[in-house]
């Protein structure tokens, strides 16, 4: 879908907007991860 | 269709190193400072415990240049028993070392056929030794640390201190120094190993104390005798080229885990070379590979957790992340450059301009990031601060580092594919201006 959206701008516009969205969705599912694990240390 | 197969390809790779990468920053950044004291050595136990003894592994095969300097600043510590290895050298290691002629340093040797064998072996070998020569005193094996040190290392100052502070508590068992790389550096590729070792590992062994994956590096490795013994055995050293993960791998599996020390150190060299850099690594990685071996009991293990399992997953996947991640810029890079003018023509200057300056803006995070870890660990440590056009090159140099590692790791699956197994060893004592001053050799005496 990126690829497609982003084609317009070459590969390096599709690059650049996955970097961006990975960026994105690892940083959430880091601070999920990091949110559950400091709970759970926490509670011992 | 080519470009949209390697895009996925390195897409996910992306997305695994910046998940682990920046649950490392998080916990780097907002956990440890408010949890320093649970770390390895930062506690303050009521009592030291003053009848620990330890027995300090030196395998040496070759190593005149720097032998000397090292057995030397391991015996200031007055509580160390040096036991260097030599794996039958053929250049002066020994004689240097009978030079010191100290009581707390014992030399035993290998001989050829049974030399060369690997560092796991020289390491068994001296665990033999140390056991042999304790159990005609009835020494007690809880009472006993073994630590691991490079031939070309030292110990910060500070670092007995902060052993006894966590070996004091009995239920401590293994822990791992940090490590930092000489400081003089004669190029910038000492630099770069330099925040690698101190700064980004640093990192992410933080984030591994929390998970309870923190990985042995082969030097500043430090346990007690009596779980090992009692759940790995006389010889818990692999013949895998990374015996430190190896040992790991095998200590988890067990229930055992690794500690980190946070705030003292072992020095070891940097390599001033990319060629030797670059062989270096490729056996870090075939060693990686040979882990792989562990992975059947790695899944079918009921006493590790499952984010412990993920943290080795992570470590025994790298090399075929990083591996088809690279063919896969290489790919995109060559589909780019050759379809040029077809995807980029029609493209307004302006627009063209903004996505590529966004591109390498982008890959500079990481290396902005370190650097400003790196400056802030070197005046923390009070460690020789770099000049402000070496800090301006860092975020550069960091970000494609690791390109050049691309080779090491189709040495290391070359080799790892036709078997060859044999250990390539890093030369030391070239690339470091340090050694034994007079002064040091008077105190010592």
């Amino acid at each position: 879908m990126l690829l497609i959206t982003f084609y317009g701008y070459g590969i390096a516009g599709s690059i650049l907007m996955i970097l961006l969205t990975m960026f994105g969705v690892s940083f959430t599912a880091s601070l999920l991860f990091w949110l559950i694990y400091r709970q759970k240390i926490n509670k011992g | 269709m080519v470009a949209v197969i390697f895009t996925l390809i390195w897409g996910t790779a992306l997305f695994v190193f910046l998940f682990y990468s920046l649950i490392s920053l998080l916990f780097r950044l907002i956990s440890y400072p408010r949890d320093f004291h649970r770390f390895a050595g930062n506690q303050e136990p009521a009592e030291i415990d003053n009848e620990l003894r330890y027995f300090v592994i030196v395998p040496c095969f070759n190593e005149g240049e720097v032998i000397q300097r090292t057995a030397i600043n391991l015996l200031k510590f007055r509580q160390f028993e040096v036991v260097v290895v030599d794996d039958a050298s053929d250049d002066d290691s020994v004689e240097r070392l009978k030079q010191i002629d100290h009581p707390r340093l014992h030399i035993i040797r290998r001989y050829n056929p049974n030399s060369h064998t690997g560092k796991g072996d020289v390491l068994n070998f001296a665990l033999d030794y140390i056991c042999q020569l304790l159990v005609p005193q009835h020494f007690p094996f809880d009472k006993t640390i073994i630590g691991v040190i490079d031939a070309d290392a030292t110990l910060a100052a500070n670092a007995l201190d902060h052993l006894n502070a966590y070996f004091s508590s009995p239920d401590s068992n293994i822990t791992q120094m940090r490590v930092k790389m000489y400081p003089r550096f004669k190029n910038n590729l000492q630099i770069l190993q330099d925040i690698e070792f101190f700064s980004i590992n640093h990192m992410a062994q933080i984030m591994r104390m929390y998970t309870k994956t923190v990985g042995l590096s082969g030097n500043g490795q430090f346990f007690r005798l009596k779980p090992i013994l009692d759940e790995i055995g006389l010889h818990p050293w692999g013949n895998a080229l990374l015996d430190d993960y190896e040992l790991t791998i095998k200590l988890m599996l067990k229930r055992l885990h690794v500690d980190y020390m946070t705030d003292t150190y072992v020095y070891q060299e940097a390599l001033t070379s990319p060629r030797r850099f670059i062989r270096q690594r490729s056996r870090w990685v075939q060693g990686d590979l040979n882990c792989l071996k562990y992975l059947p009991q790695i899944i079918k293990s009921k006493i590790l957790s499952r984010t412990q399992k993920l943290g080795i997953y992570y470590f025994l996947v790298q090399p075929w992340l990083n591996f088809l991640a690279d063919i896969a810029i290489i790919v995109l890079t060559v589909i780019a450059a050759t379809h040029f003018s077809e995807l980029y023509s029609k493209l307004p200057p302006l627009t063209l301009l903004v996505v590529v300056t966004g591109l390498v803006g982008f890959s500079f995070f990481w290396g902005i990031v370190f650097g400003g870890f790196y400056y802030h660990d070197l005046r923390q440590f009070q460690e020789p601060r770099l000049k402000i056009r070496k800090f301006i090159f860092l975020p550069i140099g960091i970000s494609y580092m690791y390109i050049i590692l691309f080779f090491s790791i189709i040495m290391a699956f070359w080799r790892w594919g036709l078997r060859e197994n044999s250990w390539i060893k890093t030369q030391h004592g070239k690339d470091v201006s340090w050694c034994v001053r007079g002064k040091q050799w008077k105190e010592l005496k």
